[in-house]
């Protein structure tokens, strides 16, 4: 097969099955435009009869005095805190697992993932107390903080592997130049992790963005809520749901986690030139 | 050696210096209304005061209040308009609101009552009131009538029982509901149908909706959902879903189980209602078969009628549910949805003359448009009746018509019918894939149900 | 959790370089206690209290609403004789284990690659591969994975295409848990993007040098690819078996456990306990069966990792 040819079959299946993957944001950003009489009658259509932007004012606006535009503020400084944190925190507890030695590594390395094995439902209400006796229920405290002491360990174990597929030579060739540990960490293991801290910030970015436990248990002013709280607002089963603000504000709540994708991603195309560093 | 320990220590340092900084960014964003917790360390100590000594001091000091409510758009939209109206009238009470989605609502509190940290006023549900009551995290309201704080003059004792648990008032009703039946009176014109009137039994009801079948064919269902709340048809046996103190079943004989089972197992069968895949495929109450004009029937609360009639953008109709040739009334009023007073409240006085002006503020209920159901005072009724929408009038209609047809509610569900219920839809979806025949299947309701429900006795 | 100690021991001999061995065994551990030290506070001061208090309460009865009542091993033993469903989560959960991740991870895999190519308009592919993993769990969504899978829905609308008649997919016990499992393997943007930053990983030279041996792409991807990739075939089969027996969103959303409880996932008939049947202890004693269950899998994929699994910095071990 020549190049040209396998250029457009690449294009061709890619291009196909992208259509499945587009299907749920397509019919959503459909709903959103729909009038809202239109959402159910006219489910399996992915056009409007007529766009109805309205949706998206009326969704904008929120409730009573408390427009979405607070809300974006409000996860927006969440997240963007979360990810510095995660960021911060992963490389330096990853960097010490992957590359040092010290008592009891194994051990605290398993109670590291055995914290993620226990289903979260049943640590919330512990942790609740916990965070009120220090009187942190109605801030931003729970949800930013544990990202800078620890982060996920699902982060730190990303990173623990992608320290450990850099060659160590790296590390005695900057030991040989007067590299301190953290200089190693910082000069040389770091920059070449930038595709691994690129995947956490993505995930970290998305996961605290959409997280609605968090805040739905420690944010009670709903001038300190976030999106996906604001997203919930909008439904009640038991009488009446607002859908076309609903997904109008369901799209816009998309928008920001498309964006940091298409940014970040195109590092992961350039990626780095791990070419002529070894040896 | 020692530069090589001075450079650890100095990373150490440095990170000591990240993690305080970050720290210190993070703590920035608290902002106002963070004295929760405070405010319910302090509460404790206040129980023992009298409602009468509270509201003495109510009345100068400045005073906070947390409410808590589910809804959708609207609903914020009103009750912050009508709180805005309270603060107005009552500069020294402020009122932090905090309002969810249906989704984590329950869930929230339940994590807020085991942190002793419930707002002042909750919105409650009849299905939840006696997990509450039991455990003592409801206020009760009698003293504040007493007192004149709250004042029911305008208020039938028919509305506000559905609040009270062993005689004291723990919740106020926002809104009188009712279970019915919507309908849709174009397609019984079409169809050339007599509409249905009140008195009419299970088995008219059944060839009506084959009457419709057999009319529209294909892709239509005499009847929507099928399986409609089996309590209403015991009580029209004259027999309970619960014993009186919950600690079992409130009938003996299984037959009535059999019987309506057996009742909407055969109109699947014959495929007049809904099949289970179809059912399951309703997203929301907009997407109702009645509203798709797929099913002319609709078996729901009367307060859902607003939202029915607004996806459907014509006329539907409410009428009672069918009943027992010679039966008993079966229907009943239930509060859509309440207001509580918690335990953990500092300020119940404050809180009880929030929920008196919710009540019978005529401006507040303008504002509020009847929203959470028909309101219990009859002076407001009178007031708002004018100026509603069709669905608005037909609900109000309906909870007239319903008065003739019903006896007093249930009390409220023992703790575990959470439970119950579960193993009652569970038992239905083996009926619909035909995998237990009805008798067995209410045999098995019975040992399971008795098996949960044992653990309240005390 | 006997396997990651014998992986970390084993790195750790490699750690214990000549040129170290001046440096005494305590600074060592402050460096090392340095650097990991934030994790070690955050566990110290947020998880592990939590973690011990839900151990404590799995062994009472607690409503949430009212203090917990000391009752022994009675949740253990209610759950293991005399609680139907919760075996029946069981062998949902194992099911949808044993087939999601596999599939989901080949795909992965597989999609991974094809994206790693330096394509026109790659990272645009990217990204709309990636939607359906953040498309998150809010009612809205909930409502679009019922009209994809309903009965008019666009399932059905393609295979109409070829003259099948289609069923509600999530309404029908035989095809809930194999469309959930459909649903799960087409979100794989998660291993995607970690396998498509591995592959970024791998030194260019690598093939340069294979390419002057002659080595086709295939071979070039089973000698070079897939050994280089081993970490992080690794990290992405842990994470997604862990992340697997604790998946909740999808069939809280959209079947909510039904019909007949096939898709009742273990983490929903918990969430059922905790917070709709209020019984915390019971729920909490379920929780530390799945962490039991979970850990014994996962030290089994570690032990076995010192086999298949390749880490450059330890030299190809």
């Amino acid at each position: 097969m020549n190049s040209a040819a396998r250029s457009i079959s690449f294009h061709f299946f890619v291009a196909v099955f992208g259509l499945f993957m587009l299907y749920p944001i397509l019919w959503t950003i459909a709903s959103s435009l729909k009038p809202e009489s239109e959402i159910f009658l006219n489910a399996a259509s992915l056009i409007p009869s007529s766009l109805e932007w309205n949706n998206y004012a009326k969704g904008w606006q929120g409730f009573g005095t408390i427009g979405f535009n607070v809300f974006f503020r409000n996860s927006a400084i969440i997240t963007t805190t979360v990810v510095v944190g995660t960021l911060f925190s992963t490389s330096l507890v990853a960097f010490g697992f992957a590359r040092l030695t010290f008592r009891f590594r194994s051990a605290l390395f398993a109670c590291l993932l055995v914290t993620i094995m226990l289903p979260a439902q049943v640590t919330l209400i512990p942790q609740y107390i916990l965070f009120q006796k220090i009187g942190w229920v109605n801030t931003w405290n729970p949800l930013t903080i544990p990202a800078f002491i620890g982060g996920s360990p699902f982060f730190i174990f990303l990173m623990i592997q992608f320290i450990r597929g850099i060659p160590r030579e790296l590390d005695e060739a900057a030991v040989i130049d007067g590299c301190s540990t953290f200089g190693i960490f910082w000069r040389v293991v770091l920059p070449l992790c930038t595709p691994a801290l690129i995947t956490v910030a993505i995930f970290s970015f998305y996961w605290t963005w959409d997280d609605f436990m968090g805040p739905l248990i420690y944010l009670n002013n709903v001038k300190l809520q976030t999106v996906s709280l604001g997203l919930r607002m909008f439904a009640d089963p038991s009488s009446v749901t607002a859908w076309g603000p609903m997904f109008a504000m369901s799209v816009l709540s998309l928008l920001p986690q498309f964006i940091v994708f298409l940014f970040f991603q195109k590092y992961l195309v350039e990626g780095i030139a791990t070419t002529g560093i070894k040896g | 050696m020692a530069m090589r320990v001075g450079k650890a220590v100095s990373v150490f340092l440095t990170i000591l210096f990240l993690v305080t900084l970050s720290v210190g960014c993070a703590i920035a964003p608290k902002m106002e209304g963070s004295t929760d917790s405070q405010a319910a360390e302090q509460n404790s100590e206040n129980k023992g005061e009298s409602a009468a000594n509270n509201e003495s001091r109510s009345s100068g000091e400045n005073i906070e209040l947390r409410i808590a409510w589910w809804g959708s758009q609207d609903r914020h939209d009103r009750t912050l308009k009508a709180i805005e109206l309270f603060e107005k009238n009552n500069p020294n009470i402020k009122i932090s609101a905090e309002f969810l989605g249906w989704d984590g609502y329950w869930q929230k509190l339940s994590t807020q009552a085991a942190g002793k940290n419930l707002p002042d006023i909750i919105q409650m549900d009849y299905a939840y009131l006696n997990e509450y009551v039991s455990r003592g995290l409801l206020a009760d309201l009698e003293p504040y009538i007493k007192s004149g704080v709250l004042n029911f003059n305008d208020v039938d004792e028919m509305y506000l029982a559905g609040g009270r648990v062993d005689g004291k008032l723990y919740a106020v009703n926002l809104g009188a509901n009712s279970p019915a039946l919507a309908y849709d009176p174009a397609m019984f014109e079409k169809a050339g149908i007599p509409e249905l009137q009140p008195g009419y039994t299970w088995e008219d009801f059944a060839d009506t909706a084959r009457k419709f079948k057999e009319k529209f064919g294909k892709d239509f269902y005499g009847v929507g959902r099928t399986y409609n709340d089996f309590g209403i048809y015991l009580r029209e046996k004259g027999a309970t879903f619960y014993n009186s103190d919950g600690t079992g079943l409130g009938y003996d004989d299984d037959r009535y189980l059999i019987d309506y089972w057996t009742y909407w197992n055969k109109l699947e069968k014959e495929g007049v209602s809904a099949p289970f895949e179809v059912v399951q495929s309703i997203k929301g109450l907009e997407d109702e078969l009645i509203v798709h004009g797929k099913s002319p029937f609709l078996f729901f609360h009367s307060n859902q009628i607003v939202a029915l009639t607004k996806a459907a953008n014509r006329p539907l109709k409410l009428t009672i549910f069918p009943s027992h040739d010679g039966g008993d009334k079966g229907l009943f009023l239930k509060p859509s949805q309440f207001f509580s007073v918690t335990t953990h409240s500092k300020h119940p006085d404050a809180a009880a003359k929030f929920i008196d002006f919710f009540t019978n503020d005529t401006e507040a209920n303008m504002i509020l448009a009847g929203e959470r159901g028909v309101p219990i005072s009859s002076k407001i009724r009178e007031a708002l009746l004018p100026t509603l929408d069709e669905g608005g009038k037909e609900m109000f209609k309906y909870i007239e018509l319903v008065q003739n047809y019903s006896k007093p509610i249930d009390p409220p569900a023992p703790p575990g019918s959470t439970e119950v219920g579960a193993l009652m839809t569970r038992l239905q979806e083996q009926l619909s894939f035909g995998q237990i025949t009805p008798e067995k299947a209410a045999k098995q309701f019975r040992e399971e149900a008795e098996k949960i429900l044992r653990k309240n006795k005390k | 959790m006997n396997g990651e100690a014998s992986v970390i021991a084993k790195e750790a001999d490699v750690n214990r370089r000549p040129k170290r061995g001046w440096q005494s065994e305590a600074k060592k551990n402050l460096i090392g206690y340095s650097f990991i030290s934030p994790w070690l506070i955050g566990f110290l001061a947020f998880t592990i209290g939590p973690m011990i208090a839900s151990l404590y309460l799995s062994f009472t009865n607690y409503d949430l609403l009212s203090p917990a009542q000391w009752v022994g091993l009675e949740n253990y033993i209610r759950m293991f004789s005399d609680d139907p469903r919760f075996w029946t989560a069981l062998k949902v959960t194992f099911i949808f284990v044993f087939v999601s991740v596999p599939l989901k991870l080949a795909f992965a895999l597989f999609i991974a690659v094809l994206f790693n190519s330096r394509h026109r308009g790659v990272g645009f592919y990217r990204t709309v591969y990636y939607i359906p993993s953040i498309i998150g769990g809010s009612v809205a969504v909930a409502v679009m994975w019922k009209q994809l899978f309903g009965l008019k829905g666009a399932v059905n609308g393609i295979l109409a295409y070829f003259g099948i008649q289609g069923t509600n997919w999530i309404a029908h016990p035989d095809t809930a848990l194999p469309s959930l499992i459909l649903l799960v393997v087409w979100q794989f943007g998660s291993p995607m993007l970690i396998f498509l930053a591995g592959l970024k990983q791998i030194p260019g030279e690598l093939y340069e040098a294979a390419a002057v041996d002659g080595a086709n792409r295939f071979s070039r991807f089973v000698k070079i690819t897939l050994p280089m990739l081993t970490p992080v075939i690794f990290f992405n089969l842990v994470m997604q078996m862990i992340g697997g027996f604790m998946t909740f969103t999808q069939s809280f959303l959209i079947t909510a456990g039904g019909p007949l409880d096939r898709t009742l996932f273990y983490a929903v008939y918990l969430y059922e306990k905790a917070f709709a049947n209020f019984q915390m202890g019971y729920a909490s004693a379920m929780a530390w069966i799945l962490l039991v269950i979970v850990s014994f899998f996962t030290a089994l994929i570690f032990k076995s990792s010192s086999a298949w699994v390749y880490y450059e910095s330890e030299g190809g071990k």
